[in-house]
């Protein structure tokens, strides 16, 4: 598919062609073009990741230590902490004092023999059966930036894409009037870090497939709606002409990302018809409303947002990433976890819930995760009600649930204190290599050239988990 | 030059072979006679020299491809040149001499094998011993040594038989022989009129469906090409999506494996054609107005069925549909017992999943720091450092493939 033109202008050192400016059909093409993946058969079709920014603590969630609450305030023991380095936050402490959690866990029902739960989460303690707990996730990053970049492009260094990209790179759009990639976000009542724009970048990859982010407020997207004075027929009749006139640049320069333009262009144009009717709640009745709580139609709440997360999921939006900030809790853990939790507790088990029975779960993959886990010493001052926990990347807890993956399980195990991995270590590689299979995409063979190597997501590394897969 | 000199390749291997196994055929004869075999000094340093010769020349013409099978070929192919070089210099030690021919000879198989690979396709010594029955046999036999996992010429793969491919692979083996861009290159193997016919016919069936998948993607309707069927969606276009746009996809309906047309407004009607959908597996109508599913009864394929936020109120037709695994009938007119009834065979999610129950919670909690500390148990495997030998401390450890490792 290349032509004597294409090869000068890589000679020259200009971007590589995408198949979809090879292909010389229009925009539209480049959207809908199902590229000859997926590689196999496909389990899900679309991702909803919940990203817990900051880094919720594990211990008081997801990983039960009933053995630590008779090792209140002793010293962390060195065969546990094993010369780990500590942060600039902690290294001050005179001690590294062990901080049980003071949640009271239960245990609920699942295919296994229960999945111990906090009294944080109860709302997703009883939709247990459909989770997959990973308790022995750990990564690389110590802090937040390399951390979230590291889950979101499978890299800490900036610039490469994000899995959303990916996903709309490889699988293309399910709905040409939404863009592939949407991103929602809901400030927290805890402690929050930043939020970076390129953790939903395309990275090398033509820009069209970088997330959308659709704020709360009267403007759900930025720039969309027509000014006043200017009408529909008068922006098509705008976009007709710059697009003619991009289509003449895109030839003479074969560069994709002209392309990438025209394609906004036009996503944006049908976005002002098809936003609107996304975001209006009207549609909902009172009880499905009811189920996701008493935020949900608070614009920018995590109810909210959830509820939105379904409707673009049942209009076939690909890629569909809900950011909830303030889980950093490095001291006065308990009030604020309390906060955190009581605002996404209730609409994540809802929308699991509403997705069920929609009969939509079967093939949206659900990811409940943070960057990485928190410490089991407590940093600052520990009281019998109070403490604060540091960043700790060696082992943390997510959950999966639908599209494939076996539901009602929990895997892997940590050592006494939530410290180390004793079985089944789970890094992030293999979590976006398993996803990836799931979505019918061999983690190895979606790739892109970009400075003369093939690029994929997970690096050189990854391999699928056969048992979280059903 | 230096390519001339690669092409010779095929040309001198023989000498080597034909040696070597002559002179291991003396030997072999000699030692069942238990007789002293004739020296031959001239036929097996010809043997050794001609070998390396071969080798060399191999190694030459493989430098501008690259796969597998080609690495083998040429890793085998040194051995035997430096096999038959030793064997060559312990002539004077009768058993090293034998010991060292014997390995020479075996192997020149694989060598050989992997040579002939190289040529004429995988799988040469066995396929074609029955005749291929459909196009992607016929790939696998004719194409898939130069597409296909171990190689990818031009980026292309035939493996996994991309329908998309199909007019460009029948343009090509339909040319001219000595057209540059005929498939497969002139000198290979090339397909029977019969296999062509296979091909062409795999292809028709892709360009008569081509018109159809066009105009649905015109009109915003997502149809993805799996290896083994369409899969259809509405989403995009779910409010204007009726019975007369479902009409559009009669031309396709041998081939769409999964169907979705949640939130569309077809009706009852268009149950009429998912019934003549042989391989569907997969049907999403919820929240349309379809109320009746009795053309459904006895479909053959249909594993998954949603109905929810419709008005169905019988589902005695499911009773007949034998792949039948999961339904989904949350918000319709489904009497309990009939639920209760399609229960017993297959799943049902009427939005009454029960809530997964508290099997024990914990009580009042005390913390104490009275528990005595962790054992040892994860102390370093070693007790000096891998890298300066010295003894290990405490402070420098690390967690490598669950195992702690110390150094100092």
């Amino acid at each position: 598919m290349q032509t004597l033109e294409l090869t000068r202008r890589r000679f020259f050192g200009a971007a590589a062609a995408t198949l979809g400016s090879a292909l010389g059909t229009t925009a539209l093409a480049t959207l809908l073009d199902p590229r000859a993946l997926p590689h196999h058969r496909p389990r899900a079709r679309r991702v909803i990741y919940l990203h817990m920014e900051g880094a919720p603590s594990q211990i008081d969630l997801f990983d039960y230590k009933p053995g630590l609450r008779q090792r209140f305030n002793q010293d962390l023991p060195d065969s546990i902490r094993r010369g780990q380095r500590i942060t600039g936050m902690t290294s001050g402490q005179a001690r590294l004092p062990v901080a049980p959690s003071i949640f009271k866990f239960s245990r609920y029902a699942n295919a296994q023999d229960g999945a111990w739960v906090s009294e944080l989460m109860p709302h997703t303690g009883r939709v247990a059966g459909e989770l997959c707990i990973v308790r022995s996730m750990h990564t690389n990053a110590i802090n937040h930036e390399p951390g979230i970049t590291f889950f979101q492009t499978g890299t800490e260094q900036t610039g490469r894409p994000s899995f959303g990209a990916w996903m709309g790179y490889g699988l293309g759009s399910m709905n040409a009037n939404l863009p592939t990639f949407a991103v929602l976000i809901t400030q927290g009542p805890g402690n929050m870090q930043a939020l970076s724009e390129r953790f939903w970048g395309a990275g090398f990859l033509p820009s069209e497939h970088q997330g959308c982010r659709l704020r709360s407020g009267a403007d759900p997207v930025l720039y969309l709606r027509n000014p006043d004075g200017v009408t529909r027929e008068d922006r098509r009749r705008m976009l007709d002409l710059t697009a003619a006139l991009n289509e003449r640049e895109a030839v003479r320069t074969l560069d994709p990302e002209v392309r990438a333009r025209i394609a906004q262009h036009e996503m944006a144009y049908r976005m002002q018809m098809s936003v609107p009717e996304l975001t209006d709640f009207a549609d909902e009745d009172e009880e499905t409303l009811a189920m996701y709580g008493p935020d949900v139609r608070k614009p920018g709440s995590f109810a909210g947002n959830c509820l939105l997360a379904r409707r673009l999921a049942e209009r076939g939006v690909r890629f569909i990433q809900l950011y909830m900030r303030g889980w950093d809790q490095h001291g006065n853990l308990p009030a604020e976890i309390r906060l955190q939790c009581a605002a996404v507790d209730q609409p994540i088990a809802a929308m699991i819930k509403d997705l069920r029975r929609r009969g939509l779960l079967d093939d949206t993959l659900v990811l409940w995760a943070g960057e990485f886990g928190r410490t089991v010493y407590s940093q600052g001052e520990l009281t019998a009600t109070n403490y604060g926990r540091d960043h700790h990347p060696r082992c943390f807890s997510i959950w999966l649930a639908g599209g494939g993956i076996k539901p009602g399980i929990t895997y892997g195990r940590t050592d006494d204190f939530s410290y180390n991995i004793e079985e089944n270590p789970v890094e992030v590689h293999d979590l976006h290599a398993t996803m990836l299979h799931l979505l019918g995409i061999d983690h190895e063979r979606l790739t892109f050239r970009h400075q003369a190597r093939d690029y994929r997501l997970t690096d050189v590394f990854g391999r699928v988990i056969k048992e979280l897969l059903c | 030059m230096l390519t001339v000199f690669g092409r010779l390749h095929p040309l001198l291997l023989h000498l080597p072979i034909g040696l070597l196994v002559g002179v291991a055929a003396v030997e072999a004869l000699a030692w069942i006679r238990k007789k002293p075999a004739p020296p031959m000094p001239l036929l097996v340093w010809l043997a050794a020299a001609s070998a390396v010769l071969a080798a060399t020349t191999g190694f030459v013409l493989g430098l501008d491809g690259e796969s597998v099978t080609q690495d083998r070929h040429q890793y085998f192919g040194i051995a035997v040149a430096v096999s038959t070089l030793l064997a060559a210099a312990l002539q004077k030690r009768p058993r090293l001499y034998r010991a060292a021919l014997l390995l020479s000879v075996a192997l020149l198989f694989p060598t050989g094998h992997l040579g002939a690979t190289l040529t004429h396709g995988e799988n040469f010594l066995l396929r074609d011993l029955t005749e291929p029955a459909d196009a992607p046999e016929v790939f696998a036999a004719r194409c898939v040594s130069c597409h296909g996992p171990d190689k990818q010429k031009g980026d292309l793969r035939l493996d996994v038989a991309d329908t998309a491919m199909g007019p460009e692979i029948v343009r090509r083996l339909r040319l001219p022989l000595d057209d540059e861009d005929h498939m497969p290159p002139e000198g290979k193997p090339q397909p029977l009129e019969a296999e062509i016919l296979l091909v062409e016919a795999w292809a028709a069936v892709r360009r008569a469906d081509e018109g159809a998948i066009a105009r649905l993607r015109d009109a915003f309707v997502h149809i993805e090409e799996g290896p083994t069927g369409l899969r259809v969606d509405a989403s995009a276009v779910a409010a204007s999506f009726g019975d007369a746009e479902a009409a559009m996809l009669e031309p396709l309906r041998d081939h769409i494996e999964e169907l979705s047309l949640a939130r569309t407004k077809i009706t009852d009607a268009t149950m009429a054609l998912v019934a003549r959908m042989p391989k569907l597996r997969r049907l999403d109508a919820r929240a349309t107005a379809v109320s009746d599913v009795s053309a459904l009864r006895g479909h053959p394929a249909i594993e998954e069925l949603v109905l929810a936020q419709t008005a169905v109120a019988s589902i005695e037709p499911l009773e007949a549909m034998p792949k039948l695994k999961r339904v989904y009938l949350w918000k319709t007119a489904v009497p309990p017992e009939a639920i209760a009834k399609l229960r017993e065979r297959i799943t049902v999610d009427a939005g009454d999943t029960p809530d997964s129950a508290a099997l024990e919670t914990e009580g009042d909690l005390k913390l104490t720091g009275d528990a005595p500390p962790p054992k040892g148990s994860l102390a370093p495997v070693n007790a000096t450092c891998p890298v300066s030998g010295r003894p290990v401390a405490a402070e420098f450890q690390i967690v490598h493939k669950g195992r702690v490792v110390g150094f100092c």
